[in-house]
């Protein structure tokens, strides 16, 4: 009955998951990291840091899920890709992984302890957490679409000052600067008095920086990048995702001037989503693209697993993803109410 | 895991026992229950066990750490039956908030888990070397190409990350107590 399911074919249909996985990721933690980004500055006391904590407070955990998905999906679908991904990347993962305890502790750990020391510590742990989780990520991607230096044989020769260079730079900084503004109009939408005002007027200013980014980036992508054309000029329908990109975030900049909080909110998530599609459109069929020479990469269909993993993850992916975001759809709804000036917290 | 060195039918499990690798035999065996290490490893207590001595030496893992682990881990997990059951009397004879001393000892019951936790990992990948997939890969041959330096830079990080967690959560801990007692 599935005959037409080849291991290729497989290998193909998980590409296309992995990259529907890391955009959702991507966009859903947007808000919950840019919360954090924002808390120590647009906080005046503890009243407005309750408000930012509350608006994000049920929601971090789920969107955590999507980041976890992504890597054992990475994990289950391209092991060999997880090995060297983790094994290259070891230190930039090992930050990861200090900033994802780091945000969990701050932000669960905020409103449960009077003391001022320790709510301005967690505070900047939150900001701390929040950062080395979308910058480093940023970086990450942004070395992926550029390719790591994998030379003959899969041996890695990369270090790690390489991979701050100035295209990871400019794509660390588009991811936090996203985030942000991600953030600031979600608690803008979220809230309500002083602390909605001003992420609102902040959101006027950084959906414009985000624009420009946006651009720089994506000219960037094309015109410095070796490779980053073929599969465009391959596919020309392919450019539409770096032209929704744009018209996202230029709807981003107009909605935010127009102080309608939510159809900006959206539009800004969705140049998110475009910008890392159209990355990742330009790195298959490689997932660990090779920067010294494009046979060195490494690819999804010798990156793979067995037919047979493929076929019963996708069975279970198929089952277990609608069921992951009715449920988280379903959070949402449930702490729908845009969130007071008041003290107390009550879950 | 409970230190049987030669292979032998209808098993005895020993109550008081210490093993020693070095002789690969238990320098001290005592009370004797008949027949129940057999009884535990195979369901019947005429059953055979191969004995570590049988085994190819090369794979064996450390014995004694293994074993005192086990009984570090299990030793922990009956006591804190013991407590619960002992909480459940006291509650029902109405002295459970008047009792001074079983309240002490709860208090300092706080650490024992966390305790009980690591010894019990430490008898599942300490008991499971040298291999990293029973039978299929050993430890060293699963080595990943990551500079040494890295991984003790992550080792370092890591700890010094939970140590300050660790603090954090000592402090509260503390204040959750004195929060609900008012006693310092």
């Amino acid at each position: 009955m599935f005959d037409f399911l080849t291991h290729n074919t497989l290998a193909v249909i998980w590409f296309f998951l992995w990259c529907v996985i890391w955009g959702v990721y991507f966009i859903v933690d947007s808000f919950s990291l840019g919360a954090g980004l924002l808390a120590p500055f647009i906080a005046t006391d503890k009243v407005q840091r309750i408000q930012i904590q509350r608006s994000v407070g049920p929601f971090w955990g789920g969107n955590e899920v999507w980041l976890i998905l992504a890597v054992g999906g990475t994990f289950a679908a391209f092991p060999l890709v997880f090995s060297k991904m983790f094994t290259f990347l070891y230190l930039p993962m090992m930050l990861l992984l200090i900033g994802l305890v780091a945000r969990g502790i701050s932000v669960e750990y905020l409103h449960k302890e009077d003391n001022p020391r320790i709510q301005k510590a967690l505070t900047w742990g939150w900001f701390v957490g929040s950062l080395l989780i979308s910058l480093v990520l940023g970086v990450a991607f942004a070395n992926f679409f550029k390719g790591l230096e994998i030379a003959l044989g899969g041996v890695y020769n990369g270090t790690l000052p390489g991979l701050f260079g100035p295209y990871a730079l400019i794509g660390g900084v588009l991811f936090v600067l996203m985030s942000t503004t991600s953030g600031a109009l979600w608690i803008n939408v979220k809230t309500e008095g002083a602390l909605a005002a001003k992420a609102g007027d902040l959101a006027k200013k950084s959906t414009l920086i985000v624009l420009v980014l946006v651009l720089v980036y994506l000219a960037y992508s094309f015109m410095g990048i070796e490779g980053f054309t073929s599969n465009y000029s391959a596919t020309p329908a392919l450019y539409l995702l770096p032209v929704l990109a744009v018209a996202a975030a230029v709807l981003a900049v107009f909605f935010a001037k127009k102080d309608r909080g939510f159809p900006a909110f959206c539009s800004n998530l969705l140049a998110l989503l475009f910008v890392v599609q159209s990355g990742l459109a330009s790195i298959y069929p490689y997932l660990l693209k090779s920067s010294v020479s494009l046979e060195y990469g490494i690819d999804i269909f010798e990156a793979a697993s067995s037919h047979m993993t493929l076929s019963i993850m996708l069975g279970a992916a198929v089952v277990l993803v609608p069921i992951v975001i009715i449920y988280q759809l379903w959070v949402y709804t449930l702490f729908k109410e845009t969130i007071k000036e008041a003290e107390q917290v009550d879950y | 895991m409970d230190a049987i060195w030669e292979t032998g039918s209808s098993v005895p499990m020993y109550l008081i026992q210490v093993p020693d690798s070095s002789t690969g035999s238990n320098s001290v065996q005592l009370l004797g229950i008949p027949g129940l290490a057999s009884f535990l490893y195979t369901g019947s207590f005429s059953g055979t066990i191969t004995g570590l001595n049988q085994l190819p030496q090369d794979e064996l893992p450390p014995v004694e750490i293994v074993f005192w682990s086990f009984r570090l881990m299990t030793i922990l997990g009956s006591l804190f039956i013991i407590e619960a059951l002992a909480g459940l009397y006291l509650h029902k004879s109405g002295k459970l908030y008047t009792s001074d001393k079983y309240l002490k000892l709860l208090m300092w019951s706080i650490p024992l888990p966390y305790i009980a936790i690591i010894a019990g990992w430490n008898v599942t990948e300490i008991g499971r070397q040298p291999w990293l997939v029973y039978g299929l890969l050993k430890t060293a041959n699963g080595l990943s190409s990551v500079p040494t330096s890295d991984v003790l830079l992550s080792v370092i990080l890591i700890s010094a990350f939970y140590l300050i967690l660790m603090v954090f959560e000592i402090y509260l801990i503390k204040k959750t107590v004195v929060n609900a007692t008012g006693v310092e």
